[in-house]
């Protein structure tokens, strides 16, 4: 009878009823209350919206680390880039690519060619060396503006003016982008007599945050210049290569902090008052199928039209900026992006060297680091750990699918003799390099990285959420992303494919 | 989504007929083999359905092989083993 009745009395069984009551009343009353997933996954200091397993880290210490007493302001005009090639080197030499190529020599350009028809074979080069006609066209389409460029050349009123020669001849730049902002319609507050924002930095921060989605960016992050992030910041601005013939510039300008209340940039020098010492950065991102379809000669539309949309929006955020009433400085070609991504929380350092690796892009971002100075005060965020460091130490795929060989390969490492020849500061973290004199910035390793997978398939998130606590599986997934053909594919399978719009999930 | 629903529901539809049917004794570690058996189909078509959507043909087929063998090879053990059980009294 005992087990088909129970011996549980009425009295206790009503007690413990109430005592359960009770306490989900009492959890039920402490606990916030969630709208929607999104703000249950946000909760805590999880401001930019990163997947649950996603881990923070302390302040200054990202994960990969930096000897912070050898690290120091560099002088970037010391730095050593590819050298650009010129349209006759390729009619010289009879090979296709003069009127497409961005740093790749011919020799480079006939090896890319080769890789390319053996990776996907019926691959075809067209006349320009970057794909088919079609596709060859959507890069130069991209190419409007890119950067920031002025065109040198182009209709206005039924005659082709060279609007670049025509700025430059009134004192301008060959770019719209500029360390001061274009200050055209933003009228700061303090002039017409109100009061300029006034928020926390929590406050300013979100408010930042919101702007930057708005114009299209993705992710914020930010930190406070000290006497360590400050060594991010470049001494004296490098040359720039320049895409076109005379976009580039002679570099060497300082970059200067003083103890003024007004920015200024003169001939020679960028002044930033030292009440500037908040740094913002962002990621903006680029499309995803585009970025693992470029092939050939020079990056492609997916890289070109980012650098088209996210240059206008930095231009943007300084107006808004300053017409919340405080500076806004455009530090891009200033600064290291890499380690000022990794110590904002935008993601962490990878094998690749120059982009760092986002928990949800992988490596489909532009401008992931670029930064802005500010005097408007903003709450910092952390570094971020999704075992990206951990997982390149044994993945190396990118470094395989390199055409030239350059990347780094192996464990990371504090100094890298074969990438000495960028004229970079060694020993100051250990991690990968590659050396930009032999990189001709081809478009292939960008479409290879395992962290660009979306979250279609269940499998990508477990396997991140795997490599996030158990490295010990690394090398077993990215023998398995090998052996699945994630990756690049195809240039010609992206005309046949639905895409959301600008090619990315806004909404994952 | 659909599919996915679609197929997991009816393939759990049929294994409760089927028990129900064959008013058999169930014992804890056979309902864990099915619910592993469930986890591996579910997983084996939102994988193919997944990586189609994300334009990997060869990591689709590839890892519906891979669930779809594990669901198979699980169903198939737990069905033999919960036929040769006793049938309730």
């Amino acid at each position: 009878m005992s087990k088909l009745h129970s011996t549980l009395s009425r009295r206790d069984f009503m007690k413990g009823l109430g005592l359960a009551g009770a306490g989900l009343g009492a959890v039920a009353a402490s606990a916030p209350v969630f709208h929607d997933v999104d703000e249950l996954t946000s909760l805590g200091s999880n401001v930019n919206r990163y997947p649950w397993y996603v881990k923070e880290r302390e302040f200054k210490n990202p994960t990969v680390e930096i000897d912070w007493n050898v690290l120091s302001r560099q002088n970037a005009n010391n730095f050593k880039s590819h050298a650009k090639p010129t349209p006759a080197d390729y009619d010289a030499a009879g090979v296709v690519g003069r009127y497409m190529y961005d740093l790749e020599t011919p020799a480079e350009a006939l090896i890319l060619y080769d890789y390319c028809e053996k990776e996907f074979p019926g691959w075809d080069k067209g006349w320009g060396g970057s794909g088919d006609v079609r596709t060859t066209a959507l890069d130069n389409a991209c190419k409007f503006m890119m950067m920031g460029m002025w065109p040198g050349d182009m209709y206005q009123g039924g005659k082709r003016i060279n609007v670049r020669n025509a700025i430059i001849a009134a004192g301008g730049t060959g770019s719209y982008s500029s360390f001061l902002g274009p200050q055209c319609f933003s009228i700061r507050p303090q002039d017409v007599g109100a009061s300029r924002w006034q928020g926390t930095p929590e406050e300013n921060y979100k408010t930042v945050r919101n702007a930057f989605r708005f114009l299209g960016a993705q992710d914020v992050g930010c930190a406070e210049i000290d006497s360590d992030t400050v060594k991010f910041f470049h001494r004296a601005k490098g040359g720039a290569s320049g895409m076109f013939d005379g976009q580039g510039d002679a570099g060497g300008k300082q970059v200067a902090f003083k103890d003024i209340d007004v920015p200024y940039e003169t001939g020679d020098e960028y002044a930033i008052p030292n009440k500037c010492k908040y740094i913002i950065t962002f990621t903006a991102r680029q499309s995803v199928e585009g970025t693992r379809r470029q092939a050939g000669i020079t990056e492609g539309f997916a890289v070109w039209y980012s650098y088209a949309r996210y240059i206008k929006m930095m231009c943007h955020m300084q107006e808004f900026i300053r017409g919340l009433g405080y500076d806004c400085l455009n530090m891009s070609g200033l600064c290291f992006s890499n380690p000022l991504s990794a110590i904002t929380g935008l993601g962490e350092h990878g094998r690749m060297s120059s982009p760092t690796i986002h928990p949800k892009n992988g490596t489909t971002n532009r401008a992931n680091g670029w930064a802005f100075l500010t005097d408007m005060p903003i709450a910092p965020t952390k570094p971020i750990d999704f075992g990206a460091y951990k997982f390149c130490e044994t993945c190396g795929i990118c470094a395989d699918s390199c055409p030239f060989g350059i990347i780094q390969k192996g464990p990371s490492t504090w100094e890298n003799p074969d990438a000495a020849g960028n004229g970079l500061a060694q020993g100051q973290f250990r991690g990968w390099r590659t050396d930009n004199v032999k990189c001709p910035h081809c478009p292939t390793c960008q479409g290879t990285c395992p962290f660009n997978s979306t979250s279609e398939s269940f499998i990508h998130d477990m396997v991140k959420v795997t490599t996030t606590n158990l490295p010990l599986f690394n090398g077993f997934f990215a023998n398995m992303e090998r052996f699945m053909e994630y990756g690049r594919k195809p240039q010609w399978e992206f005309w046949d494919i639905e895409q959301p719009t600008y090619g990315f999930d806004t909404t994952a | 989504m659909y599919f996915i629903g679609l197929a997991v529901g009816a393939v759990f539809a049929l294994s409760i007929y089927w028990l129900i049917k064959q008013n058999k004794k169930i014992t804890w570690w056979q309902w864990l083999i099915a619910l592993i058996a469930t986890i591996a189909l579910f997983a084996a078509v939102q994988h193919f359905y997944g990586s189609l959507a994300e334009n990997d043909t060869k990591a689709a087929w590839v890892g519906m092989g891979i669930f779809g063998i594990i669901a198979v090879i699980l169903g198939v053990v737990d069905w033999r083993l919960i036929a040769g059980n006793k049938e309730k009294v």
